[in-house]
């Protein structure tokens, strides 16, 4: 399964990728929505974009906007990853067409527990 | 519907703006606990302790939309250098012996401030933009304006400090 | 004394087998604090407890020590398949079984901080909201703990806490901001009473109930408790009531009074209909 993690912040990245990796995603990063859409134009087939909301260039709301907008990335999820926790900016973001939305700070765990509401954790069923 | 919104008191009171100690507690808590210490929590607030020879200093800064007119506030963290180095190597997964770059602190320690600084602006729920992080050996980059209020902290041990400033004195409202 | 590096790694496939989580390296002190009790239990060092465990690891060992590496605080929809099971099975049977459900009695019986009371709410009123009538729904939320029945009537939740398994769509819907928590809504409030319940004492007033969810419970007692427990509860539940259990927990080989509902790797059980 394949992942794009978009944040300005090299050290977010750092952490969200290891997180992915650590299940069998394999990671790709963008440090804005431009790049990111960049690197979704050449990976229609990305499972999941965990995206911030804060960052030079284009923003996480506007990279949304823009995905949601086209029918080539209609089965990839877009999850916000952002410190942008008032509850208006929250129905914001799902309103703009947002999957799921994770408040930072956040565990490992926590994040691994949002992928498994949306079936995207691909991990071996235990028997 | 606004309930539970926290203002900015002080130099900001005209625009009724507050936070208080427990809620910055309470944020940092948060921060650390979830991003270092595996939802642990080992920070506590400590004995005032005042500023060290080598301490770093990590902020960001919010620029706020009032209804009665526009207002900056910086948020920032400060910490003896040793100790955001062990932040460092804890986010970016270095090795303890690894040296830690420039470069390397002002990502990870700024990460850290802005963390904890975007979720102060949350707090105060106005529609605010947040500035990229900076990181300073130098306390006077980063202790700037009308000091609002702080709190100081001891994590795993080591002394931390959050602080909060309005940058930009209220414009006149009519 | 700290726990050595095979130690640890086996703790952590051990717990990476059974559940999403990953314990880096990195991580040795979490396992160390988490497993300090059992260890203490057996007056050994953490350490020394690992190692006897890797020599004899018994099913219960198993579950005690991923569940003490897996929780921190409660998460919401825990596991999801027993709410996904609930309204995809248990209240259509029920339903089925009984014509329009007039009323609907549900007991929490390890409620903690009350995520779990709270996430069947959610549940049901998202099961209901597509219906034609709305059955007089009550859960009875219980734990042994007053500290975490107090907290869970507060109905507040830090920032972390909510981030924990909770649907986002949920959060904006259920919950309103206050501070840097968050609190569920009056409307949710009003369909859970928190009490203080210690399990080996007879069922609580409240029922009969329909459906009883007992999760991550059984495993701290011994057979005879496990045995006690699941007849306070049996006796409990209308005839045809259900009792839902956590993940990899069973009352096979414990008490044959259960019917074993198979939803998916739910551990659902059945009262039966006609008691013989």
């Amino acid at each position: 399964m394949k992942a794009i993690v978009i944040d300005d912040s090299r050290t977010m990245r750092r952490i969200i990728s290891s997180i992915l990796k650590g299940v069998g995603y394999e990671v790709l990063e963008a440090g804005d929505g431009r790049e990111a859409l960049d690197i979704l134009t050449e990976n229609p087939d990305t499972d999941l974009c965990c995206i911030d909301w804060n960052m030079p260039v284009m923003d996480g709301l506007s990279f949304v906007i823009e995905v949601r907008a086209s029918r080539e990335w209609r089965n990839t999820t877009l999850m916000m990853v952002t410190t942008e926790s008032e509850r208006g900016q929250i129905v914001k973001a799902l309103a703009a067409g947002a999957h799921e939305y994770l408040i930072k700070p956040f565990t490992p765990e926590a994040i691994l527990q949002k992928l498994e509401l949306l079936g995207l954790l691909p991990i071996e069923e235990n028997a | 519907m606004t309930s539970g919104n926290t203002t900015l008191d002080g130099a900001g009171a005209e625009a009724g703006v507050t936070v208080d100690k427990e809620q910055i507690l309470s944020i940092v808590q948060e921060v650390f606990s979830a991003m270092l210490d595996a939802g642990e929590v080992l920070v506590f607030e400590s004995d005032p302790h005042g500023e060290s020879d080598n301490d770093l200093y990590a902020w960001v800064d919010m620029h706020m939309v009032l209804p009665m007119g526009d207002l900056s506030a910086r948020a920032v963290v400060r910490t003896e250098a040793a100790t955001a180095n062990v932040i460092t190597q804890s986010l970016l997964m270095m090795d303890p012996s690894e040296e830690v770059s420039t470069e390397d602190l002002a990502d990870a320690f700024g990460e850290i401030a802005n963390v904890v600084g975007g979720n102060v602006k949350s707090l105060i729920d106005v529609p605010a933009s947040l500035s990229l992080p900076s990181v300073s050996a130098v306390g006077s980059d980063a202790l700037s304006g009308t000091f609002l209020q702080d709190i100081d902290l001891n994590w795993r041990g080591m002394p931390l400090n959050v602080s909060l400033w309005i940058l930009t004195d209220a414009t006149e409202w009519s | 004394m700290s726990i050595t590096q095979e130690n640890f790694q086996f703790i952590a496939d051990l717990v990476r087998a059974r559940s999403a989580i990953a314990l880096a390296p990195g991580k040795e002190y979490l396992v160390e604090s988490r497993l300090s009790k059992f260890a203490r239990d057996e007056g050994v060092t953490v350490d020394q407890y690992v190692t006897r465990r890797r020599t004899a690891m018994s099913h219960s060992d198993t579950e005690l020590i991923v569940e003490a590496l897996t929780t921190n605080e409660t998460s919401w929809f825990r596991d999801s398949q027993p709410f996904t099971a609930l309204s995809g099975h248990i209240l259509p049977a029920l339903t089925q079984a009984r014509g329009t459900l007039g009323s609907l009695r549900i007991w929490s019986a390890a409620c903690s901080t009350g995520q779990e009371p709270y996430s069947i709410a959610m549940t049901l009123k998202q099961y209901f909201a597509q219906s034609a009538y709305q059955p007089q729904a009550e859960i009875l939320a219980t734990d042994l703990s007053q500290q975490v029945i107090d907290q869970a009537m507060t109905g507040r939740y830090s920032q972390l806490e909510v981030n924990r398994g909770l649907p986002a769509a949920n959060l904006v819907q259920y919950f309103d901001r206050r501070g840097t928590e968050w609190e569920i809504s009056a409307e949710l409030r009003a369909m859970v009473r928190f009490r203080r319940h210690n399990l080996l004492d007879p069922a609580p007033v409240g029922g009969p109930f329909d459906v009883v969810f007992l999760r991550n419970v059984l495993i701290y007692f011994d057979v005879p408790t496990k045995l006690k427990v699941l007849r306070t509860v049996h006796g409990a539940l209308r005839p045809g009531g259900f009792l839902v259990l956590g993940a990899a927990e069973t009352t096979v080989g414990l008490d044959d009074s259960w019917d074993r509902v198979t939803v998916g790797r739910s551990s659902i059980y059945q009262k039966a209909a006609i008691t013989a």
